[in-house]
């Protein structure tokens, strides 16, 4: 089982991290954006990690990395270490929220910033 | 005809404009004069203390002891030292290097880079087998306290020649590009919020934002250049703080210099 | 004897739950007071990691307000229909791209139950 995870891991990142971006633009207030994002998932927090990773490493690349994005990567990395699989899904989850957040905020402010020139 | 200037005209409004820094600058000053139309621009360069009255008392109390007055007697001891070659900084810049902060951040062409006055520093350390130095540490702090209160009464003069349009255009960007999780500018907070109060806090100029550096803040204990303020402006709206003398920053520098051309020089200065 | 004594502590109990109902409920060991939802969104909105309303608005009881948004008073009036207040909270952007209010939920600076915990506590200013 673990082995076919992590075959296909970097695929699965691949289409989540698309599906992912894709998402949080159409993203309706109200909406349980949390819980959506738990549904969509794999069950694997190590392969939630692994896709969250590479987003928030896109978005530091372009100087628009979060502390939010880190922090709960280490909280999931510290659990995941501990064996509580439960506690680093759901900081992996977090953390792959704003990271995908984080890197539309990049692309949006990439023109958006004309804007705001007096 | 009539069409081809109709189209003309259509395109040069549409067309994101060529930059032009001078313009920028303009449209930049004009902006603080029409939102504070009693304080003259030069006095932007005391930050929020130009903004009001009880704070500007408090402070000027406080400088009556500059916190940064020995800052700068070590900077000149640590300037004048020689180097194990037998130069000394004085070798690596126009004029021995006094009097010359106006001028800094300039774009050097060869290197195709912006270069601080900070920077410039540890090239010229580098330059003769030196070590460099820690960007965040309590010498180099100490040696552009005085190199810039050797410079204090001279004005901005900060050029972008057409080699340095591009890194200037990214501090612009920087400059007005929304970041972190909480979604703002510097220009959402020092720009179109300037004069207002976030918590106690009443939102400086950016007008001023480049004359007083290094400074030194009570909160911080220690004497610190422009780049850590970057760091704290950064993080306080959630979004991680780059390198001090990355390139996004000094790219930020200058573009923030350069909006503070023909404003007075006054630093190393205090702040809360 | 003891029935008048019984019956003076009776009647200081009485007088007693007249003047301190809350420590005598308190006495009678029913359950803690249990926080409402407002008092949860009040928490919320005052946490400086939270929602820290108060960096940019005034808000009754707050100390040292901001004043970068307008003062949070009237909410009701203001926004006749809650869900319209929500959507503020969420992403204000959406309906002023120029606001600087931070998108608490399209942002996930806050959960969804936090952003609804926020709301009731905001209209009931
Ligand atoms: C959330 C609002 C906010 C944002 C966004 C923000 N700042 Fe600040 N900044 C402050 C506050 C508050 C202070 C301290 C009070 C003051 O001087 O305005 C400050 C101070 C400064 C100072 C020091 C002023 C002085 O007189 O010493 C500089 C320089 C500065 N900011 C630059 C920036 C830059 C550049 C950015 C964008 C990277 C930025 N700020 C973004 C709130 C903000």
């Amino acid at each position: 089982m673990i082995t076919i995870v992590s075959r296909y891991s970097l695929h699965l990142c691949l289409v989540l991290s698309l599906f992912g971006c894709g998402e949080s633009n159409s993203v309706k207030p109200g909406e349980a954006t949390l819980a959506k994002a738990d549904a969509a998932a794999s069950d694997s927090p190590e392969v939630i990690l692994f896709a969250t990773k590479s987003l928030y490493n896109g978005a530091k690349q372009k100087d628009h990395a979060w502390i939010a994005t880190s922090r709960e990567i280490a909280v999931a990395e510290k659990a995941l270490e501990a064996g509580d699989l439960a506690a680093a899904r759901q900081a992996a989850l977090r953390a792959q929220l704003t990271a995908q957040a984080s890197l539309a905020q990049a692309n949006l402010e990439s023109q958006a910033w004309r804007t705001r020139v007096p | 005809m009539k069409i081809l200037v109709a189209l003309l005209v259509v395109f040069s409004v549409t067309l994101p404009a060529l930059a032009d820094p001078e313009a920028d600058r303009l449209a930049f000053a004009e902006f603080y004069l029409s939102r504070f139309p009693s304080i003259e621009l030069q006095a932007h360069k005391d930050g929020a203390y130009a903004l009001d009255q009880a704070k500007r008392e408090q402070w000027l109390e406080m400088e009556d002891f500059p916190p940064y007055e020995i800052a700068v007697d070590e900077g000149e001891l640590l300037y004048a030292r020689a180097f194990d070659n037998g130069e000394s900084y004085a070798a690596c810049f126009d004029q021995g290097g006094l009097g010359i902060k106006q001028n800094y951040p300039y774009f050097d062409i060869e290197r195709s880079e912006v270069i601080t006055l900070e920077m410039a520093l540890n090239l010229c350390r580098e330059k003769h087998g030196e070590a460099p130095l820690d960007y965040a540490g309590e010498l180099m702090g100490n040696l552009t306290a005085y190199m810039a209160y050797t410079s204090r009464g001279n004005k901005f003069a900060i050029t972008v020649p057409p080699e340095g349009l591009s890194a200037y255009e990214a501090g612009k960007q920087f400059f007005y590009e929304r970041r972190g999780q909480l979604n703002f500018a510097c220009s959402s907070c020092h720009l179109q919020s300037a004069g207002g109060m976030l918590r106690a806090e009443i939102l400086s100029a950016s007008i001023g934002h480049a004359t007083h550096w290094p400074t030194y803040r009570f909160k911080w204990e220690q004497i610190g250049g422009l780049h850590k303020r970057f760091i704290e402006c950064n993080e306080q709206v959630g979004a991680e703080g780059l390198a001090q003398q990355s390139p996004a920053y000094r790219n930020l520098e200058y573009f923030l210099t350069y909006m503070n051309n023909g404003m007075t020089l006054n630093g190393p200065a205090s702040r809360k | 004897m003891n029935r008048n004594l019984s019956m003076i502590l009776r009647l200081t109990a009485l007088v007693a739950s007249i003047l301190f109902p809350v420590s005598l409920a308190l006495a009678e060991e029913l359950p803690e007071v249990i926080p409402t939802s407002i008092d949860k969104g009040r928490s919320i909105a005052f946490n400086r990691n939270a929602g820290n309303c108060l960096s940019c608005h005034f808000v009754v009881d707050a100390e040292l307000p901001g004043n970068l948004g307008p003062p949070l008073i009237q909410m009701q009036a203001r926004f006749p229909d809650r869900a319209v207040l929500r959507a503020q909270i969420w992403n204000a952007a959406s309906q002023n791209p120029d606001t600087i209010m931070p998108p608490y939920g399209k942002h996930n600076i806050l959960t969804e139950s936090e952003v609804d915990l926020v709301v009731d506590y905001i209209y009931s200013l």
